[in-house]
């Protein structure tokens, strides 16, 4: 099943349990020929620093070299949308998998080797999360 | 909207050099209440996987743990969106710093209940802008 559009972002539902879920995302993001740069414990940061407890959430900052590098020469700025963010999160027992849509951020550069680019990386991170979660 | 267009980011130069550029904002993003969640060495990243020679690029990822905290109440999926990245990097002999918008980025997913925070946001990012870049 294709993906749920959210206007800046693309979602599936897994059945995985989330650490699961998480390292089958890194796999087929990887599969994609995207390097996983950073993770974020949303929920470790976030109970740390409010004194919360919230249900399990990872951003994995995910980078295709050859796109971004290409995203760069088209606009230097460009980095601070930079690495694409997919989430992995728990919400009321079921197991979300969400990427931003390179496509919707991108929409309105005007600029037509941009939109190239934004089209390949939101591809690929459309499989990837298909993948992870099939 | 979407996020790019005429201005997506709060920018500024400076005269410091870039190591320099980069501590600063570090510093302000801290006085701001801003965690940096990740440091992306874009210059050696690249330079890994394609062999390619760029000036020195730096992604800081910041977080604001009770702005997050308040975002995703409302938007559960804007993880997709986070952290803030605020950027620095040297093209031509000038040092760059520029932050995401966070107004105009998060105008794109068209949650009302986002617009305080989103305000909130920005006004640190282009204080931590401002100030970075300040003599």
């Amino acid at each position: 099943m294709a993906p749920a559009e959210l206007g800046y972002g693309l979602t599936v539902t897994s059945e995985d349990a989330f650490a699961t879920a998480v390292e089958r995302v890194k796999d087929q993001l990887r599969a994609e020929s995207f390097t996983v740069l950073c993770e974020v414990d949303v929920k470790e940061r976030l109970d740390e620093a409010l004194r919360t407890e919230r249900e399990p959430y990872m951003i994995i900052g995910a980078c295709n070299s050859t796109l971004a590098q290409a995203a760069l020469m088209s606009d230097m700025n460009l980095g601070v949308f930079l690495p694409c963010s997919v989430v992995v999160y728990e919400s009321d027992g079921v197991t979300h998998i969400t990427t931003v849509d390179t496509v919707e951020l991108f929409r309105d550069s005007g600029d037509g080797n941009l939109a190239l680019v934004a089209a390949e990386m939101r591809a690929r991170l459309a499989r990837a999360i298909d993948a992870a979660a099939a | 909207m979407s996020a790019v267009g005429s201005s997506y980011t709060l920018s500024a130069t400076t005269g410091r050099p870039f190591e320099q550029a980069v501590e600063r904002v570090r510093d302000e993003l801290t006085a701001e209440g801003f965690g940096v969640l990740c440091e992306i060495d874009v210059q050696a990243t690249l330079r890994k996987k394609l062999d390619v020679e760029r000036e020195p690029y730096v992604i800081l990822g910041a977080c604001n743990p009770t702005l997050a905290h308040g975002a995703l109440a409302v938007e559960p999926d804007l993880g997709t969106l986070l952290p803030c990245n605020v950027v620095v990097y040297e093209l031509d002999g000038a040092t760059h710093i520029s932050a995401i918008d966070a107004e105009r980025m998060l105008s794109i997913v068209g949650n009302e209940e986002l617009g305080p925070v989103a305000e909130e946001v920005r006004d640190r990012l282009a204080r931590v802008v401002e100030r970075s870049s300040s003599t």
